[in-house]
Order: structure tokens, then C-alpha cells, then sequence
């Protein structure tokens, strides 16, 4: 679990041009959109995007993101529990 | 009689960025480590994160529109209601269009990467200027062959029936070299500026380009 968070801090990190932050300005339990990283809609598009390229997963309702994206370390959790590859 | 108040440009070739006052020359030991746009973003000492989710075009023009107000005196609330931001250049937004394509070419590894897709219009570029300075008046762009001086003086004159101030630019990429140029028109010039016409818009391109 702990490697599948360092690796997605890095993957959102590039991911998204997050050009001045680094994976330690991440905090595993803080929101991903909303404050902090300054992530807007079109951000939650490309974490939809991700999720599918790099693990397999196809979120069925785009609302079921906002859960999914509440921190890195729910993220992690349900790629972890729904990853097909 | 509008006046051209100030200007700014970025040209890759020689490596030069700066304003109407001001050259700065970037060094090659600079460049090896970024390129131009992020390196013209460091030495303006911005903090605007947006800028790094932008597409190259978006980039060009977002920091010649900074170069130009930072050298220049702040605009106030009014004067940013009649505002307008008109842009030209000769490429559309084709190599972000490029990148796009690139998503979505391979259907084995069909990815449509909806950042990119926002940025496959070259009129973004005028959004992006006038969110970040909440500039009101008019936002457009046009697409020509080349720099053509004579078109840009009459849709500026058009423009200026019902704006105060207005940044006009032209940002290209040729053989992925950055070509940019903005100036920023005002009704409101000192007699020490330049006449806003045909003749000194394309002196200038000239002086740079």
C-alpha cells in the first residue's frame, strides 16, 4: 500500500504539471480537490483518465470521483481493491 | 490618436526575451536545464501554478502579458472593464491539436486526455489573459498567413470604439521556434509613446524577428 502511494504522488505529480510540488507536499489523509493541491475539473478528468490507463479502472459514474478522490490514501484503497491491471 | 505603450517579445532563436525598456538574453548553460517559457516564468519570479498545466500558446502569451504590466502602471477596476485582449498568429493551436491526436490515434490505447483537449482552440490563449488580469472588455483571436501589420491596425481601431486598453498579440512557433510579440494599445498615451499604426507595428516585429 505504502509503494502504490508513492507511485500515484508521482504519477499525479506528472500527470497533472504539478510543477512546484513535490510527493512529500502530499499529505496521505488531505483532500485532493477543494484546497491545498489547487486541483480543478479538468484535473479530475485526467485522475479519471489515469486510473484506467495505469490500472485498469473504469469509474461507471464520474460522481463516484468525488469519493474516490476524497485523499491519496482512499484513492490507493480502491485502486488497490479494483485494479485489473 | 492611440499610442503603443509598451511591448513585449520572446524570441527562441537568440535566446532573447524582454520589453520595450528592457532585454534580458537567456545563456545556453540556462537552457540546458529548462526551456525558454519556464525559465521567462522563473525571472518574472511568478506564482501562478495554472501556468504549468498550459499548452505552449497559452504559455507565450500568458508571460508577454505579464512582461507588459509588470512594466507598466497597474490598470484599476475601470480600466479593466474596457480592457481587451486580441491575438493573431499563423498556427492556430495545431501542435497542441498534434498532441491531442496523439491520445487518441492508437485504439488499442485509446486515452482522449481531456487536458489537452481544452487547449485545441487558439482562442484559450485570450481566456487565459483575461481570467488571470479580470479583464472584461473584448477577447479574440484571429488566424492569418503571416504578421499583416495593415489587418491587425484596423481590427485594433475597430476594437478601439469601445475598449480603453488593449493587448494585441502574435505568438507563432516556426520549426518549434518561439516568434512573440505583444504590445499593449491605450487611448490614453503619453505624446513621448510611439503612434499606434501599421508602420510602427511592423517596424517593430521587424526590430525583433
Amino acid at each position: 500500500m505504502e509503494n502504490l502511494i508513492e507511485e500515484l504522488k508521482k504519477e499525479i505529480i506528472e500527470t497533472l504539471n504539478l510543477e512546484d510540488i513535490n510527493p512529500s507536499d502530499i499529505k496521505e489523509d488531505e483532500p485532493l480537490f477543494g484546497e491545498g493541491l489547487g486541483l480543478d475539473s479538468i484535473d479530475a478528468l485526467e485522475l479519471i483518465v489515469l486510473m484506467e490507463k495505469n490500472y485498469g479502472i473504469k469509474l461507471k459514474d464520474a460522481s463516484e470521483g468525488k469519493a474516490v478522490f476524497g485523499s491519496i490514501k482512499i484513492m490507493a484503497d480502491y485502486i488497490e481493491k479494483n485494479r485489473t491491471k | 490618436m492611440a499610442k503603443i505603450a509598451q511591448y513585449s517579445y520572446i524570441n527562441e532563436k537568440v535566446h532573447k526575451i524582454g520589453t520595450k525598456d528592457e532585454t534580458i538574453i537567456i545563456s545556453e548553460e540556462e537552457l540546458a536545464e529548462n526551456n525558454i517559457l519556464t525559465l521567462t516564468y522563473r525571472k518574472l519570479d511568478l506564482n501562478y501554478p495554472k501556468f504549468f498545466k498550459m499548452d505552449n500558446l497559452s504559455k507565450i502569451g500568458f508571460l508577454n502579458s505579464e512582461m507588459i504590466l509588470k512594466n507598466y502602471p497597474a490598470l484599476s477596476d475601470e480600466e479593466k472593464k474596457n480592457t481587451s485582449v486580441i491575438c493573431f498568429n499563423r498556427l492556430a493551436s495545431l501542435t497542441t491539436d498534434k498532441n491531442f491526436e496523439n491520445t487518441i490515434f492508437d485504439q488499442n490505447n485509446f486515452f482522449p486526455s481531456p487536458s489537452l483537449f481544452v487547449y485545441t482552440l487558439p482562442n484559450i490563449v485570450t481566456g487565459e489573459i483575461c481570467i488571470r488580469n479580470k479583464f472584461y472588455g473584448e477577447s479574440s483571436f484571429y488566424v492569418n498567413e503571416k504578421f499583416d501589420s495593415k489587418q491587425m491596425e484596423g481590427i485594433i481601431l475597430d476594437a478601439l470604439q469601445t475598449s480603453d486598453n488593449i493587448l494585441l498579440g502574435w505568438s507563432d512557433c516556426i520549426n518549434s521556434q518561439i516568434v512573440a510579440l505583444m504590445f499593449l494599445i491605450t487611448k490614453k498615451g503619453t505624446v513621448k509613446m510611439q503612434n499606434f499604426n501599421a508602420q510602427n507595428l511592423e517596424y517593430i516585429y521587424k526590430k525583433f524577428f
